[in-house]
This record gives C-alpha cells, structure tokens and sequence, in this order.
C-alpha cells in the first residue's frame, strides 16, 4: 500500500515539475497577429495560458486566454498589439503547478531587415539586418538569396512573383536572364527590386547589402506605415513623402461610407414592431378604465412583440473598403459599391425587405491581383468574430487592443462596437 | 385606472421611444446599458411614488414600458436579446420589491406618514441596483419578491382579520 501510494505521489510530483516553454514563430512584431506556442502543458487538470501586454505607463492589457480542463500539450497561442506595448507576458497556470512566467519585450525596429542568405552560406552580422535559416520567415521588404544549381535556371516567374510580394532577390547573373523576367504591367510602388551580382560569394553579399542598406530599409518601413501610419478617420497617410494624397478628399472615404450607411442602429423591422405595438396599446389604454380588462390584450400584445424580438433579423453590420496602395497616390477615386450579401437571417425577416448586412466598396480600378489595402468596421451584438478572418493579411490595425480567445469551437476576436481595422494583403 | 394614471402610465414608454425611435442617437459605438436601464428604473420607481398603482396596473405599466426598453438595450446598447431580457426582467423585479416595500410601509402607517419612507426606499432600491444587485443572480431578486410577496400576503390577510 506504501509503495502505490509513493507511485502516486511521484506521478503527482512529476507533473508539478513539468516545466512549460514557449515558441515564438517569428520575433513578435506590432499590427499583426503574432502566434506562439507554448508546450509541455500539463494533461490534466484545469490549465489556464494568459497572455498580458504591459505599456510603458504600466497599465496590464489582456491579450489571449485560453482555459481548460484538456487544453492540448502543445497550445497555439495568438496575440496582437500596437505600438504602445512594451512587453509582453505569457502565464501559465494550473490547479497541479505554480504559476509560470515568461517575459518578452517587443522592441521591434521597423527598419531591421531580414535576409536569408541562403542555405550553408553564412554572413557576418551587419547593422540594420537580420538573418534568418529558412525562407518562409520572409516578408514584405526582406531580402531573399536566390542560387540556382549549375545546371538549373531561376525560372523568371517565380522571381516576378517574389518582387510583387514585395521581397527583393538578389541572385546570380548567369542564374537568371533579365529578358526572362516579365516586367510589371503597372508602375507598383510596393514592388520589390531584383538585384543580379556577378557572384554570390559572401564579400560581395555584404558590400551590396551596406550599400543599399538605406533603400532597403526605407522600402520596408513603406509597408510597416501603410499600416502603423493609418488613421481611422480616413485613408492611411503616407509618411516620408514616398506615398502623398494630392487630393485631400479621398481621405474622407472611409468615414462618410460609415456615415451613409452604417448609422441606422434600429432596423426598420424594430421600427415596425414598435409601431404594432404602441398604436394598438394607446387605443387599449385609452379605451378600458378597467385594469383587470386592460391588463389580457396588453398582455397578449406584449408576448406577440417578445415573439417577434426573438426571431428578429440581427442588427450587425460590417463594411469593407479595398484599395490598392496605388489609389493612396493619385487623385479622385471613384468608389463602386460590389455584390453583397443581402440576406435575411430568420424566416421573419425574409418577409421583410432584405437588410444589408454586408457593404463591400472598391476603387473602379481595382486590382485583386496586387497589394490591397483594406479598412473594415463590424459591429455586431455578439462582439466577437472568428480569428481566422485575421490571420490571412499580412499586417492589421485594430481601433482597439482586441483579446483572443481559444474557445471549443476556435479562436475568436473580442472586442468593443465597432471593431475599425485596416489590413494589408499580399497579392492574389 | 383614472385619467391621470392612464397618462402618466405611458409617459416612460413615449420617452423612451423619442430616445430610441429616430435615428440621432445612432453610432456604431455601443452606449452603455446601465445609465439607460438606470433612468428608466428612476422614472417607473418615481411614478409608483407619486401615484397609488394597484399591483396590476403596475404591471400594465411595465408592460407598456418594456419594449422600448428592450430596443434601446438591443440595438443602442449592443446587447444580445437574452441579456436584454434578462436585464429587463431584473428592473422590473426591482420595481415590484419597491413596490410591496411600499405596501408594507402603508400598513403601519398613514399614507401621509409614509411619504419620506417611500421615497428613501425607492432611490435605496434605485442605488442598490445600481450599485450592488446589477451583477447579482436572477434568482437573488426572485428570493427578494418571493419574500415580499408573502409579507403582501401576510398584510392583506391582516386587514380581512381586522
């Protein structure tokens, strides 16, 4: 009996040592969803990961949680900031163990590009770059080495598509011919640089990457302000002069498209009910001095509207406008208004007018196969949208610090009426 | 219900709906639900002060009052209709307790005597949502008019024995 329960005890025991680690997939960077992975998560037992963003006044703002009784041993965990947050700390908790913390500041240089030289070659370490093992950590304004074998030639689509996502190639002469490169069918200030050296050898990697250090850092932090820089009331404003409005009017376009059309709080169907039931009950209040009367049709009337209220078409309303960054440097933009999704959401309000719910707006030219910038407001009673919808842009902004939530079904976005985003999007 | 009472039954109810029914209050932020549920429970715990209701014509009141409370918490306040209707159903639970309190109040003494009583009870009852019931469980307020109703039952079973 004393040794099974000394077995017991040392299981018990070694779960409370088990010691959690966390995994961040790329360095954690502001307007975006960042993901991290905590593992080693205890079995059993209700487990608890908190994520909590400090700001430089110390206020605490919670960014994930995630609570369970069987939360996987390795947990997936996503988390998005601004600029306003310092550091960042991951808490795991649980009935079986102390609680543990892990600490990370979110000093992130806008400018820092990262390079991947390749596989096997080595650079020293220079200012303002970053290298990395493997291509996939890549972004808009990183820099990718591209070598070919002897024998095999760098198919030029491949590298037109790598320039349109905004990651510049430096590779060989001899690898890629310049005639095989299809050039752009529009001027695209988001379109990376192809650069062709005479040799890959790490002394002539380095001297090219000093010398256009500057470029490259200026063409990255393009893509870092056409987030970080937008402003909700409007259009993003350009910084550094690299992107400019010549007219001032386009920058209205967001907020008047939300003045138009997502004002009305109450839905006509409310405003009907209303009606059915305040006309019908003044004539009762009017008409029986008796309570007791009064009292039965009032009653009747009152469980038709809470009938009705119960099946009602839900209020939400979400708005989307796409833009190509190159609408931010022209003049006027003329605005359509796409194919939406009317849709009534319960048998009642199919007999109603279809409500729009959904209002998409796009430049007349716009490209879905380039960069495309989006602003977006949803505002629904459930406060709550599904984190998939925000994981595809390459960067967002939100008008508030959002708290995911891995839930049963999913991860989810918590947030406050109205949720105001603008997002940026690798081409198609 | 006497003229007066017929109007003044109604008057939360048309206030109401001048704040909900056009469109000037409309944005896509969410107002908060406890100023709007607060004013409407000042107002109705206001109006049983002024005017004698009898319990069912307290009830026509609420009756008339509820649906353009539920769509200021519904469509200005971003409220799910459950929560709504939870909401609602605490307010008026919180009138009715204020309600019976009164009753009780008259039964040991003068109407006239009772006047500050009342109306002491009434911002209680008031501040007390408010401040400390808001976040309570529903079957707290139950538990509440469950043990007023008896003392209701108690007092009027007093006035048939003489």
């Amino acid at each position: 009996m004393k040794a099974v329960l000394a077995v017991l005890l040392l299981l018990v025991g070694s779960t409370a040592v088990e010691s959690q680690s966390v995994f961040l997939n790329s360095e954690l960077q502001p307007f975006r969803i960042n993901k991290m992975m905590v593992t080693d998560l205890p079995e059993f037992g209700n487990t608890r990961v908190t994520i909590t963003g400090r700001t430089l006044y110390g206020e605490e703002v919670p960014l994930f949680s995630a609570e369970d009784i069987n939360l996987p041993h390795v947990l997936d965990c996503f988390l998005y900031f601004d600029d306003s947050i310092q550091n960042v700390q991951v808490e795991v908790a649980s009935a079986a163990t102390d609680p543990v913390l892990f600490d990370y500041a979110t000093n992130f240089n806008p400018y820092r590009v990262t390079v991947f030289p390749g596989v096997g070659r080595i650079l020293p370490p220079l200012p303002g770059y970053r290298t990395t093992t493997t291509a996939e950590h890549l972004r808009a304004g990183d820099i990718l080495v591209l070598q070919a074998a002897p024998d095999f030639v760098i198919h030029g689509r491949d590298v037109g598509e790598l320039l349109e996502r905004g990651i510049h190639v430096i590779t060989a002469r001899a690898s890629l011919g310049v005639d095989q490169l299809p050039a752009p069918e529009k001027p695209d200030p988001l379109r990376a640089s192809l650069l062709l050296l005479d040799s890959l050898d790490p002394a002539s990697l380095v001297e090219t990457l000093q010398r256009q250090r500057e470029s490259f850092a200026s063409f990255k932090k393009r893509y870092y302000d056409l987030i970080a820089g937008s402003d909700f009331y409007g259009i993003p404003a350009a910084r550094n002069q690299t992107l400019r409005f010549e007219d001032a009017r386009i920058e209205d376009i967001a907020a008047s498209l939300e003045r138009r059309y997502i004002l009305d709080r109450v839905t006509p169907f409310y405003r009907l009910v209303l009606l059915g039931f305040y006309l019908p009950a003044l004539i009762l209040v009017a008409l029986f001095k008796r309570s007791t009367a009064l009292l039965l049709p009032l009653a009747v009337l009152f469980a038709g509207f809470v009938g009705l209220s119960c099946f009602a078409p839900i209020p939400d309303k979400s708005l989307q406008l796409q833009l190509n960054p190159t609408h931010l440097e022209g003049g006027r933009i003329e605005i359509v208004r796409k194919a939406t999704d009317e849709k009534g959401t319960t048998p009642i309000a199919g007999l109603l007018p279809p409500s729009i719910v959904e209002l998409r707006f796009v430049p007349t030219d716009f490209d879905p196969a380039m960069w495309r910038l989006t602003y977006g407001l949803i505002r629904s009673n459930a406060k709550q949208v599904p984190l998939t919808f925000f994981t595809d842009p390459s960067s967002v902004k939100f008008n508030q610090l959002p708290k995911i939530e891995r839930r049963a079904d999913g991860y989810v976005v918590r947030y406050v009426n109205p949720l105001r985003y603008w997002s940026l999007h690798e081409p198609d | 219900m006497s003229r007066t009472k017929r109007i003044l039954a109604i008057l939360p109810a048309v206030v109401l709906l001048i704040f909900v029914a056009p469109n000037w209050w409309s944005s896509p932020r969410d107002y908060g639900p406890t100023p709007v549920i607060l004013l409407v429970l000042l107002a109705l715990l206001l109006l049983c002060y002024l005017l004698p209701f009898t319990a069912l014509e307290l009830l026509a009141v609420l009756i008339l009052t509820i649906p353009a409370l539920f769509v200021a918490l519904y469509s200005l306040c971003g409220l799910t209709v459950g929560e709504a209707y939870l909401l609602i159903l605490r307010g008026a639970l919180a009138v009715f307790f204020y309600f019976l309190i009164s009753l009780v109040i008259e039964t040991y003494r003068s109407r006239a005597a009772a006047s500050i009583p009342r109306l002491l009870t009434a911002l209680a009852v008031a501040l007390l949502w408010a401040v400390f019931l808001l976040g309570q469980n529903i079957l707290f307020f139950l538990s509440l008019s469950i043990l007023a109703g008896l003392l209701l039952w108690y007092r009027r079973s007093l006035k048939k024995n003489g």
